[in-house]
């Protein structure tokens, strides 16, 4: 299976990111929409009008990312119909296998689906939130500011390559520090803002520090090419290598501030705490499951053979960093938790702890035998995990809008002016504790299931029991901070304003949250089966154009000219390796090939070349659950 | 799949009674007690009959694991399809299973056999009596009978899974009802006491999630076909009897997680400190269930989880555990004599009742008196037989004591005992019901509790004698704090109380079935209870102590014993097994 | 060719760069200089980059996307986040009169 990605660019491959393109574009009709025609309107109607035609762009959005994630499973679940239709159309495309998109930036598979959707999901609740009270006069700028930050979030999910995430990473994060600060009548949301981008552009620096020396020493910024020249390395992995330590250390400092984890956290709790409501739920949902699911891909896949080399916790590898940064993370943020008042920074530093949770499952996918399992229960927990907090920042949205205060005494009495919602809000909670038999439950039970599920003799056991026991004894804790919410409100009296009913937004968001919490409860397997499929291709390394059948032309294709690249003759590689090894560079030029397109270069047809070079030693790593979604999950090694 | 429906109606009922409730009307407040009284009632006449069935089927008999092998999980064709193969169709052998969560092998597996069935009968009746005593509760109506209703739906649950996730499921579901229910229901201090009940058991729980995940990863090679990765509660019983899957050190600490955990549950001595303000705060009628039904679930963890998942660690651990049972019940019996607020008497004598079960249980003499080398396991199962009887026997007088003490709150608003006194000329209905439920709880012969601790007494005289003379010593503590108190409340004259009222017609209504089974149970213990819950006592017992990991020599272990019902044929195979083995 | 940099001179010099620019994120008090200090951070990581690419082998499983473009991106995306990062200063300066990062404190604890 060739893992050079095809060389050139197939315009076809636009239908995989349709909804990207919708989410895009519709940005820009709602922002000139409220610029050319909504502006003259009253402040509410204002609101409603651009609100509803941003909601009109989720719709949209939501039909698009159906199709790109339903077409391709029903053209590879039902091959022999869908050829005859599909064919005529030229779109025979879709029976590919997790195939990868634009020159292999991109993945297509079904991972990227069920994250499009998720994505999109959850912003239709966030947007339709936003319209629930007045706190900002730029509606057009913010709507479009979510949908272009889910644009980011959609592409980093998806990215396969390090360019793409950095990309797709920055579009989010500046979305999201404008979003922040948008609350124009409060000091806090700029104050928010502002550390945001600080801590944020900081953690880009340092990520893509790393990433250069990343790059370096690879030379290559796929995931999957590198994670084939890690693998051929051999055991040694980090030992000996000051770059590849940096490297790593630079990276996950990257991610670790993307995704609040001690110590690159600070900024969360202001951030949430400061943000509007939704934005803060965008912030705590949304850019955490992206950020997971491109640090599961950076680092189960193309760092994986950096896991842990030697089979050694406290050897060259990131599974000890991870799984400390686990323990501290979920601890910290538990604690940290205990001391607030504030609804919305109490839920910060309880996602702090969430991420310590996840983290635990990641350093579980660093180490499993069963990759798609452990992502599966990783992806299963992020998916639950936002939905509940997306309905809790819908509670603090409210509080803001009646009571002009996010602070937890002001859900005080809650339960006997609306018990519904407040009931509602109780079961939100109950799944963030982890208690059965919310969903919430089941994603930390198998996480932690999945950690604990390691082959006999392992060398790690003892690490995952321990942080698995400590995960456990923090839900304890955690039950203290979320509690407090619950006693506000059922035990005690309403203090200050009444809360207005809750209108459609807030009282959709939380009821929409709390159907998820239960329904994945008990049915928890439906949507670990789900995850778990979505998971496999994720982690595999996907092959290029894995044919279904045998090797076909497509009608009507874009012929694929070979396009021709020079490449280095064997001495002038080693005389460079010298050079890079620190070694002065031995006299003569360093790429003359390169230069002088002449005849001692030697043109080839790069991708047909080094088929054997493909990174395989992940196959064997995916043996994914067969059954939920048809074949969808097939590794190319199958093929 | 009729023996699903019957068993999931015993916590379906209830929770379709929620959802009735919910759905009511906010002022019809007549409507939501009569569906929950229904509902509850429905359960103790679906438990009746339940027993009913138990005891006229021979095939519901047999011991859980030959059931289990019957009503064995196969899997047909690929991954997932599964079906249940049940050899005798729609056989009432009181036992259903399927799967639930395919990926972790986590099964909705319930069943009953004598253990469980009378413990489902006490919730059944408690929960019963404990509705017909919420009459006056006016305040919320609806959150409280739906929360009622989750309650009681929740311990059925935890009584009937046979799957350990299943069991952890509806053991954390308990807490919330209950919460709420001291939360927002309680006395003054409800806040408190809530959230120190909510905490307390959320972390003695955690340590049962992690004693269950040890089982399930344990990596003990393949023994038999067994390979770890098992939730199937009489599965691992069986493992755990016949092989040595899990070797001593695995099981000491299997042991220690459980215990700990339910001894927060039950409680016992040093993690007992939420019970008296729980109780203290409560509502009778959640008193009565927190007293009646609760605590029993500890009691119940350690009879089915504690003991039987971890024979050897139970057996090394058996003197240290015992020495704390005895502690709690010294302890529970002084410190209730000290008490001056009614409630907190009887909450801290029950500490004191519940230190017999931990006694009967951790009496692990196992081997013969005359000769060390012969396993005798007699008075073993006197002690485990006495720890159940102490279960249903408490759950019955505690529940009756909580009770009472709620009639005379109501109606002096106070429950010092210094204030008290003289009721019994005044209400002399209330005051024999109360003699006969008090004496029960003390111990008097020919009551229930007798029973109960002369089986744990005797138990616990043959393992320790210095710890029998103890327990026994501390029956003459608890004659002590019971007389005084009868003496301080009942007796005398007090004229500020000449006119209270006696007990109503609803009152008496609740009184009376406690009473005539504390009366009962202490006549005819045999017939009533013994005869069906000691069969499965003893499989219990049999399985405990011919676990391999006790070190036992083949052909040391006795013919199983003629007392009781004698032994199934399922256990008896389990010997012959572990003697060939 | 002999004139060449070697690759070492290029990897100290983007250190030290990235190494300023750490040091002034967490020193400096003024938000302008803190932002100053993220650009000289972002254009080290570049330098790597650049030196990396020009010095480093090309692999034929590197795909079609060099290095080079990553540096081109990053010009792209420094340039976005300083315009982001001017605004937000702005919207602070106007809202708490100062450019002092310490003096904006309404959120803490």
């Amino acid at each position: 299976m060739p893992s050079t990605p095809p060389i050139s660019f197939d315009p076809r491959d636009v239908f995989f990111i349709t909804p990207q393109v919708v989410l895009a574009v519709w940005g820009l009709v709602v922002l000139l929409a409220d610029l050319a025609l909504a502006r003259r309107l009253a402040e509410t109607a204002r609101r409603q009008v651009v609100g509803k035609l941003a909601l009109v762009g989720v719709g949209l959005a939501l039909a698009a990312a159906l199709a790109v994630m339903l077409v391709p499973l029903f053209a590879r679940a039902f091959p022999e119909d869908a050829s005859a239709w599909f064919r005529r159309r030229t779109l025979d495309y879709l029976f590919e296998n997790d195939p990868t998109i634009f020159l292999g930036t991109i993945a297509g598979d079904l991972e990227t689906g069920t994250f499009n959707l998720v994505f999109v999901l959850l912003l239709g609740l966030v947007t339709w939130l936003s319209l629930a009270w007045k706190f900002t006069e730029e509606w057009g700028e913010y709507l479009a500011l979510l949908f272009w930050a889910t644009v980011g979030m959609m592409f980093l999910s998806a990215a396969e390559e390090f360019i793409t995430l950095f990309v797709a990473l920055e579009t989010m994060t500046i979305c999201l520090y404008l979003a922040t600060s948008l609350e124009k009548a409060r000091r806090r949301s700029a104050e928010g803002g502002l550390k945001y981008f600080v801590y944020g552009s900081v953690s880009s620096a340092l990520f893509l520090f790393g990433l250069s020396y990343l790059y370096g020493i690879t030379g290559t910024t796929q995931f999957n090419a590198i994670h084939g020249l890690l693998a051929g390395a051999g055991e040694s992995g980090l030992a000996g290598n000051p770059a590849g330590m940096m490297a790593i250390l630079l990276i996950l400092a990257g991610f670790g501030f993307k995704i609040a984890a001690v110590p690159f956290h600070q900024w969360a709790p202001d951030v949430y705490e400061g943000a509007p409501a939704p934005v803060a739920a965008w912030v705590a949902t949304g850019s955490k499951i992206a950020s997971f699911v491109a640090f599961m891909k950076v680092f189960a896949n193309a760092l994986l053979p950096w896991a842990s080399p030697g089979g050694n916790i406290l050897g060259p590898g990131w599974i000890g960093v991870l799984a400390l940064i686990a323990a501290v993370t979920m601890t910290y943020g538990n604690f940290a938790a205990l001391a607030q008042r504030n609804l919305k920074r109490m839920l910060a530093y309880s996602s702090i702890a969430h991420s310590g949770y996840i983290l635990v499952g990641v350093a579980a996918l660093g180490l499993s035998t069963d990759g798609a399992r452990a992502a599966g229960a990783v992806l299963f927990y992020l998916v639950v995990y936002s939905f509940a907090n997306v309905g809790a920042f819908a509670a603090a949205a409210w509080l803001m809008r009646d009571r002009e205060n996010d602070n937890i005494d002001d859900l005080s009495g809650l339960a006997r002016e609306q018990p519904l919602l407040a009931v509602c809000i109780l079961f939100l909670m109950l799944s963030l504790i982890g208690i059965p038999p919310l969903a919430g439950f089941f994603g930390k039970l198998y996480v932690f299931m999945e950690a604990l599920n390691q082959p006999s003799g392992s060398p790690h056991a003892v690490t995952l029991i321990w942080l698995v026991a400590l995960g456990l004894f923090n839900s304890v804790v955690s039950a203290f901070y979320y509690v407090r919410v619950l006693r506000a409100m059922f035990l005690r009296d309403a203090t200050g304003r009444r809360l207005a009913p809750a209108d459609t937004p807030v009282g959709l968001s939380i009821l929409a949250a709390t159907a998820v919490v239960i329904v994945f409860g008990p049915f928890s397997d439906s949507l670990m089966s789900v995850m778990q499929a979505a998971a496999a291709p994720m982690l595999t390394v996907p092959a290029t154009v894995p044919p279904l059948d045998a090797p076909r032309p497509r009608p009507g294709k874009v012929v694929r000219k070979p396009v021709p690249r020079f490449e280095y003759s064997k001495e002038e590689m080693e005389r460079m390796r010298s050079m890079a090894n620190g070694g002065a560079g031995p006299p003569g030029g360093v790429r003359p090939a390169a230069k002088s397109a002449g005849p001692s270069a030697k043109a080839k047809n790069a991708p047909a070349s080094k088929t054997e070079n493909a990174p395989a030693s992940k196959a064997n790593n995916a043996p994914a659950s067969k059954g939920a979604l048809g074949d969808s999950t097939r590794t190319p090694g199958q093929n | 799949m009729s023996d699903n429906l019957l068993l999931s109606a015993l916590w379906l009922i209830p929770v379709i009674g929620m959802i009735a409730v919910l759905i009511v009307p906010r002022s019809r407040l007549d409507l939501m007690r009569w569906i929950s009284l229904g509902s509850t009632f429905a359960v103790l006449v679906l438990a009746v009959v339940i027993l009913g069935i138990y005891l006229d089927r021979p095939e519901a008999q047999t011991s859980l694991r030959e059931r289990g092998a019957q009503n064995a999980l196969l899997a047909v064709g690929g991954e997932g399809a599964v079906e249940v193969a049940e050899s005798k169709s729609g056989s009432f052998d009181l036992m259903a299973r399927s799967p639930w969560i395919p990926f972790f092998n986590i099964q909705y597996y319930i069943g009953v056999d004598g253990v469980n069935l009378s413990l489902i009968l006490l919730t059944a009746l408690i929960a019963f009596l404990a509705c017909l005593a919420s009459w006056n509760i006016t305040h919320q109506p609806k959150g409280y009978y739906s929360l009622f209703l989750l309650l009681t739906a929740s311990m059925t649950g935890v009584f009937l899974s046979l799957d350990l996730i299943l069991f952890y499921v509806f053991f954390e579901v308990m807490l919330l009802p209950m919460y709420f229910l001291i939360a927002i229901w309680g006395g003054p201090m409800r806040d408190y006491a809530a959230i120190k009940f909510l905490l307390y058991t959320l972390f003695g729980s955690v340590f049962i999630l992690v004693a269950i995940l040890i089982l399930y990863f344990y990596p003990g090679g393949s023994v038999r076909g067994f390979q770890g990765h098992s939730f199937d509660l009489v599965e691992l019983t069986s493992v755990v009897t016949e092989s040595g899957y899990y070797p001593r050190s695995v099981q000491g600490w299997v042991f220690l997680l459980f215990l700990v955990g339910f001894l927060v549950k039950l409680p016992s001595f040093p993690f007992h400190t939420w019970l008296p303000d729980a109780h203290v705060e409560a509502p009778t009628p959640i008193s009565m269930i927190l007293a009646g039904i609760l605590l029993k679930i500890g009691g119940y963890g350690m009879v089915r989880l504690a003991w039987p998942l971890a024979p050897a660690g139970a057996y090394d651990w058996s003197m240290v555990v015992a020495a704390i049972g005895v502690f709690s019940i010294l302890y529970g019996a002084l410190v209730a004599m000290a008490q001056n607020d009614f409630k907190k008497l009887v909450a801290y004598s029950s500490v004191s009742h519940m230190g017999f079960v931990t006694l009967g249980m951790a009496s692990m003499a196992l081997f013969s008196p005359v000769d060390s080398s012969r396993l005798d396991p007699r008075y073993y199962a006197f002690g485990v037989n006495g720890a159940m009887f102490m279960m249903l026997a408490h759950g019955i007088t505690s529940a009756g004591m909580f009770f009472l003490v709620g009639v005379i709150y109501d109606r002096a608003k106070t429950r010092e005992l210094d204030k008290l006194g003289g009721l019994n000329n005044v209400m002399p209905l209330y005051g024999s019901m109360s003699y006969v439920i008090f004496f029960g709880a003390m111990g008097l012969p020919g009551l229930c509790g007798f029973v109960a601790e002369v089986f744990v007494v005797l138990a616990a005289f043959h393992y320790s004698v210095s710890l029998g003379t103890l327990a026994a010593a501390a029956m003459i503590l608890t004659a002590g704090y019971i007389l005084w108190t009868i003496q301080r409340v009942f007796l005398g004259r007090n004229e500020s109380w000449k006119d209270l009222p006696d007990l109503n017609a609803r009152e008496f209504l609740i009184a009376v079935p406690l009473v005539i089974l504390t009366i009962a149970l202490g006549i005819f213990p045999q017939a009533l209870i013994l005869n069906w819950v000691g069969p499965s006592v003893d499989q219990t017992v049999q399985g405990i102590v011919s676990a391999r990991e006790l070190n036992v020599q083949p052909g040391q272990i006795p013919a199983p014993r003629s007392a009781g019902a004698g032994l199934p044929a399922g256990a008896r195979a389990a010997v012959a097994q572990a003697q060939e083995h | 060719m002999e004139s060449d940099i070697p690759l070492d001179w290029f990897l100290l010099f983007a250190a030290a760069a990235f190494a300023i620019g750490l040091i002034g994120v967490l020193t400096r008090k003024n938000a302008i200089a803190v932002l100053m200090a993220i650009e000289i951070m972002l254009n080290a990581a570049n330098v790597n980059l650049v030196a990396f690419w020009r010095y480093g082998p090309l692999r034929p499983e590197a795909g079609p996307i060099p290095g080079l473009v990553l540096a081109v991106m990053v010009l792209t995306v420094a340039a976005a986040e300083v315009a982001v990062g001017i605004g937000l200063i702005l919207l602070c300066y106007r809202r708490f009169k100062a450019a002092d990062v310490d003096q904006y404190d309404t959120l803490s604890g």
